[in-house]
């Protein structure tokens, strides 16, 4: 974890290195700033790295040079930026003070290199599995008139987010690419896994409890007028809303796109509640 | 809608659209967050709160992966909740509105992110020249031209289409405004179903089933649900923490076997 240099290292530079992680853990809340369909996040990270830019390259055409290397193409899950905000810093500093193995070729590749395994965990860990745990909680919340439903979800994202940024920062400059062998470890498998199965088991709870699909269709047996309703809740609670999710599931995973399901689903809800099918 | 109220919408929107390019997308678009900000506006906290919570779950799965644009959830929650309140009893019609304004507001995003694709090229050019101050100001054209393209149909959506629709609401007959009423209960369905399939893994799929049964046959809410899950999944690990730390397994989703091995470089 520790550098050649790091064991000589004096306490002005620890810190003015804690100020530009600092700074950089700031400052990667831009990184969506004037997003653009060619090259994305390129312009939010250039504006998320020109401090550090404008510090080691005084000369202007040096500056030029960095200004142009960090615009090009960039995406990634904005709550992971931190790791490749500081690594390129660590290299950026390095190919200043003249560190001739960092080309700048280098640089680009590794941000490049970064970009996509950092994707998927902000994306499928964050977005696809912590968000929406929290989300179903919460919602659940709300649709009872209780405040603390928004206040969790706000306040539980919040803390997440800042962790992921400070935490990822810190780590990224300090371990350099080393990092990148940390996030392949174990552990995070394991986060991942467990969150996927509470993931699924909240998702089990919702259908049966949020989705109030009901047939008020009845049939004659005889006298007795027997609702269907009833005779379906003695197999199976909820086998309606169950059917529903698992219909969507199975269009989600044939590649339908998930636009045409949402209104193909609205159009039949809409039509089996206009002849009575469902309620 | 008054127009102070549908300024005062859509420059919330605008600014919580801002927030996802300038303040690290702290995720303020939900409709659990907008939906109660827009019925304090609009009114009726309250229903801001429910209309809110379910929007957030016919939305739940809806995230943006490698920058596709999925339905507008920011424009359809504040138009959705804008008109249940509005149109007073037809909270469920109003709800099914939410889903045409989402996929339209689509649109908004496609346009901003398109319009920015012009103006990179201007930042190149300042770059060439070491301007940073150039770059900055294109940066902020950028993100004027994302909060225009969301506050804006968001105001002529909410002053010039919530009368109308608040009056097409009110002509409806009770077989229609059942059907709108349908149509708003299972619209979860899509939610549930984008979110099984962000995560489906084959060998943990019977777990979506435990759930689904314990909150069906049982009492249990979907928090007892999610501690009880959470009490499983940490007992399952502690008893396998012997052997996994004789033998740690390889991540096989973390670095894709396409990926490219890093260049060598000093840094370690």
């Amino acid at each position: 974890m520790t550098n050649n240099e790091s064991t000589t290292v004096d306490a002005k530079d620890e810190k003015a290195r804690r100020r530009l992680i600092r700074s950089l853990t700031w400052r990667g809340l831009l990184l969506q700033g004037g997003f653009n369909y060619e090259r994305f996040q390129n312009l939010g990270f250039w504006w998320m790295i020109r401090p550090l830019l404008d510090t080691l390259y005084p000369n202007r055409e040096d500056r030029a040079a960095a200004y142009r290397r960090h615009l090009t193409y960039f995406n990634t899950n904005p709550w992971v930026i931190g790791p490749i905000a500081g690594v390129v810093a660590s290299m950026e500093q390095k190919r200043a003070r003249g560190d001739s193995s960092v080309a700048d070729e280098t640089i680009t590749s590794v941000k490049v290199g970064l970009m996509a395994p950092l994707s998927g965990i902000g994306d499928s860990l964050v977005f696809g599995t912590i968000r929406p745990i929290l989300a179903a909680v919460c919602a659940a919340l709300a649709i009872n008139g209780n405040v603390l439903g928004p206040v969790i979800f706000l306040v539980g994202l919040f803390a997440t987010q800042i962790a992921m940024r400070v935490w990822g920062t810190s780590i990224g400059y300090r371990a350099g690419t080393k990092f990148l062998a940390r996030i392949g470890g174990s552990q995070l498998d394991k986060v991942k896994e467990g969150a996927t199965i509470v993931g699924l088991a909240v998702t089990g709870a919702l259908v049966a409890t949020l989705l109030p699909i009901t047939t008020p269709f009845t049939y004659e047996n005889g006298e007795a007028s027997i609702a269907l309703q009833d005779q379906l809740d003695t197999v199976l609670p909820g086998l309606l809303p169950l059917a529903a999710s698992l219909a969507v599931f199975w269009l989600i995973r044939k590649r339908i796109s998930p636009v045409w399901v949402l209104i193909g689903t609205l159009v039949v809800g809409l039509v089996a509640g206009f002849f009575g099918v469902l309620a | 809608m008054t127009l102070t109220e549908s300024v005062l919408i859509a420059v919330v929107v605008g600014l919580v659209y801002l927030a996802r390019r300038i303040a690290g997308d702290p995720q303020l678009e939900r409709p659990i967050i907008l939906g109660p900000i827009v019925g304090l506006i609009a009114g009726d906290f309250q229903t801001g709160l429910i209309v809110g919570g379910t929007l957030e779950l016919v939305f739940i799965g809806a995230a943006t992966f490698g920058g596709t644009a999925p339905p507008n959830v920011a424009i359809g929650s504040a138009v959705g909740t804008a008109l249940a309140i509005g149109s007073g009893n037809g909270t469920e019609a109003a709800l099914v509105l939410a889903v045409p304004a989402a996929v339209l507001g689509t649109f908004c995003e496609l346009f901003a992110k398109t319009v920015c694709s012009f103006l990179v090229h201007r930042a190149d050019t300042a770059a060439t020249h070491g301007n940073g101050s150039a770059i900055l100001a294109v940066i902020w054209i950028g993100n004027i031209v994302h909060f225009i393209s969301y506050a804006v149909p968001t105001f002529l959506a909410l002053y010039f289409g919530s009368t109308a629709v608040e009056r097409f609401i009110g002509s409806l007959s009770d077989q229609v405004l059942d059907a709108m009423n349908t149509g708003a209960a299972i619209l979860p369905a899509v939610g549930f179903g984008i979110l099984l399939s962000v995560l489906f893994n084959k060998s943990l799929f019977p777990v979506f089933f435990a759930g689904f049964a314990i909150a069906a046959f049982t009492d249990f809410t979907v928090i007892g649900t999610a501690i009880l899950a959470t009490a499983v999944v940490i007992v399952i690990f502690r008893m396998r923490r012997p052997e996994a730390a004789a033998a740690p397994e390889q991540p096989a989703h973390t670095a894709p076997a396409e990926s490219k091995p890093l260049p060598k470089t000093t840094l370690s």
